[in-house]
């Protein structure tokens, strides 16, 4: 459906986007998923067009568009920075990618309204893209993406900048969306907890290099190396070099108890953090800390004696490189 | 007690605002008061058959001339805008006939002019064109017409240049955004480039504007509003009245119309260029 194949982008001598090759099946959620700076935006603009790689193809729908012109990629993109039409209303901005379609008005306008239902907008029509607030014009970004049915949607953090409540709501928004209209989305974002609850498929990317590309389930389960380990998942999961490999222990899997016990190492807490449905404790072994996740009305005083140890079967292995070692 | 004070900077704007006051608002009150001295200055303006020729001249000067002007400056600022390279040349190198003094370049397009040895028609005739009826200034047809593309050569590279500068201030995320929406070229400078080149394109019509209702050096140079007065206009008409014939009175006169033509002028082209 859409197939990226040893895409690699230079400017100058930096490598923004080194050798990716990724493919999404048709009416597929895949998120891309990095820290900030890791290429994920030029990756974006080269399927939309803006930018023309140094290496690779681009297929989408059986067909070569690598060298295409944006408009004839019937791509619908919502870019970082908004990119709104600062002359045009709210109304005149969504309604544009139709009106350049040539859509009969009535048509346009019936759209639009739907839209902007959908997103809370109905009330800002009439008003221009400087009087909204930052949330307000993220969202007429993606109402003026999804106004139309394009062959694939590219999203570039289009909900990084909504207040936390909001956030959530329109994640489920657009994820039942997506569900409803079954067309191929690419979705960017550095929020682990929005690509594991939106994507069929992550793409997790460093240093312009995506460094596994699966099921959120695999990336959680069975991260390829301690770089995605520690990215997804949060809080991250505990990294305690043993010997010549490293082990890694998800906070869920790390169990405490107030007593000493066998096959129980003791340490000391650091911190507690209430978060109301359960406890982030934090524990001190000499010098590494290990983070567990306990079930809410755990107490533990400050520096108090504790015993952990990790549930069997979920200890994760990672070579001194950070390379997971299949069992 | 509501005593009101004298501003505490006052003694430091004393003298600028006497040299403003010398150099122009007294000049200002002594023309007002040479017009209406008497009442026939602008009586007669409504008779005068050469004033109602000079005006129709400048006004068909100053919108063919804008009109060419502007559409020269923005396609070449378009054109310079999208290449890939040589930018800076380019933009260098269409500034030199601004930079050239007016009266430098009129005296050259003059020479150049000139029907039996100027380059213009040398070069024409090389090229095997007949010239005897190529006249240029020294015809009655087409001398307002020669005037207008000396203009036009000496002024074009101030448009460009002011377009060029509006155009790479337009952020380029809404113009990508034009392209992923499905625009062409067209559209793109329809919808998204022309309305945030406005303010640049407003801006740059008002100077120029201004400037062409109020010509005078290229016109006294080439034609001296001939021949005939087939390139009379207002400035010139004033400037003869005022020194040729010593009628200050009417030059004045004359000259409160131009400016009040000019300011209703300006304010129409800002109210339509608002409006939409
Ligand atoms: N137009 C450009 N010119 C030069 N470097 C760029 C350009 N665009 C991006 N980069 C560089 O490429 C890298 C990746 O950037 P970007 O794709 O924006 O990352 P992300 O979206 O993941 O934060 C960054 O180091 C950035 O500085
Ligand atoms: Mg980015």
């Amino acid at each position: 459906m859409l197939e990226l194949t040893g895409i690699t982008k230079r400017f100058g001598a930096r490598e923004a986007v080194c050798a990716v090759s990724l493919s999404a099946c048709a009416g597929e959620f895949v998120v891309l998923l990095g820290p900030s700076g890791c290429g994920k935006t030029t990756l974006m603009r080269i399927i939309a067009g803006l930018e023309t790689p140094d290496e690779g193809t681009i297929r989408l729908c059986e067909q070569d568009i690598t060298r295409r012109d944006p408009r004839e990629r019937d791509i619908a993109m919502v870019f970082q920075s908004y990119a709104l039409y600062p002359h045009m209303t709210i109304d005149q901005n969504i309604g544009y990618p139709l009106r350049v379609r040539k859509r009969p008005a009535a048509e346009i306008e019936a759209a639009v309204k739907n839209v902007a239902a959908r997103l809370g907008l109905s009330g800002l029509l009439a008003n221009l893209p400087r009087q909204l607030s930052g949330g307000e014009r993220q969202r007429v970004a993606l109402a003026r993406a999804i106004i139309r049915r394009p062959k694939a949607f590219l999203m570039d953090e289009p909900l990084s900048n909504l207040d936390a409540r909001l956030r959530v709501e329109m994640r489920a928004e657009l994820k039942h969306l997506q569900h409803e209209l079954k067309i191929v989305t690419i979705y960017v974002t550095h929020d682990q907890a929005e690509a594991m609850t939106l994507a069929h498929r992550i793409a997790v990317m460093r240093d312009g290099k995506i460094q596994q590309y699966d099921t959120p389930a695999n990336v959680y389960h069975r991260p390829v190396n301690t770089f995605v380990a520690q990215f997804v998942g949060s809080p991250s999961m505990n990294l305690i070099p043993h010997g010549s490999v490293i082990l890694g222990v998800r906070p869920e899997d790390v169990q405490l108890s107030a007593s000493a016990q066998t096959d129980a190492s003791p340490g000391r807490i650091y911190v507690t953090e209430e978060m109301g449905n359960e406890t982030i404790v934090v524990v001190r072994d000499g010098s590494s800390q290990i983070t567990a996740r306990c079930p809410a009305g755990a107490r533990f005083e400050f520096d108090s004696p504790v015993w952990y140890r990790f549930k069997p079967g979920k200890v994760h292995r990672f070579d001194s490189s950070g390379t997971r070692i299949q069992e | 007690m509501n005593r009101r004070r004298i501003p505490e900077g006052f003694p430091w704007v004393l003298p600028s605002l006497l040299v403003l006051l010398a150099l122009s608002i007294y000049p200002l009150i002594y023309s007002v008061k040479l017009a209406a001295a008497d009442r026939g200055n602008f009586t007669r303006l409504f008779t005068d058959r050469l004033f109602l020729t000079a005006s129709i001249q400048t006004i068909v000067l100053t919108i063919a001339a804008l009109a060419i002007e502007f559409f020269l400056g923005l396609a070449l600022a378009l054109l310079v805008d999208s290449l890939a390279r040589g930018r800076m040349f380019f933009r260098t190198a269409l500034l030199i006939p601004m930079l050239l003094p007016p009266v430098v370049a009129a005296v050259a397009w003059r020479l150049i002019y000139n029907p039996q040895f100027g380059v213009l028609n040398g070069t024409l005739r090389w090229l095997g064109f007949h010239t005897a009826h190529l006249t240029w200034t020294s015809g009655e047809s087409s001398a307002l017409a020669s005037v207008i593309l000396v203009d036009v050569w000496e002024w074009t590279p101030f448009l460009f240049l002011l377009l060029s500068a509006g155009l790479q201030a337009i952020p380029p995320e809404p113009l990508e955004a034009a392209r992923v929406d499905g625009a062409g070229a067209w559209r793109i400078f329809r919808d998204v480039t022309l309305p945030l080149l406005k303010p640049t394109i407003v801006l740059a019509l008002l100077l120029r504007a201004m400037d062409l209702v109020r010509i005078f050096d290229q016109i006294f140079i080439l034609t001296q509003g001939g021949p005939g007065t087939a390139t009379e206009t207002v400035s010139l008409y004033i400037y003869r009245t005022a020194f040729r014939f010593s009628n200050f009175g009417y030059a004045a006169a004359m000259s409160f119309v131009l400016l009040a033509a000019t300011m209703l002028f300006s304010r129409g082209l800002l109210r339509a260029m608002r409006a939409r």
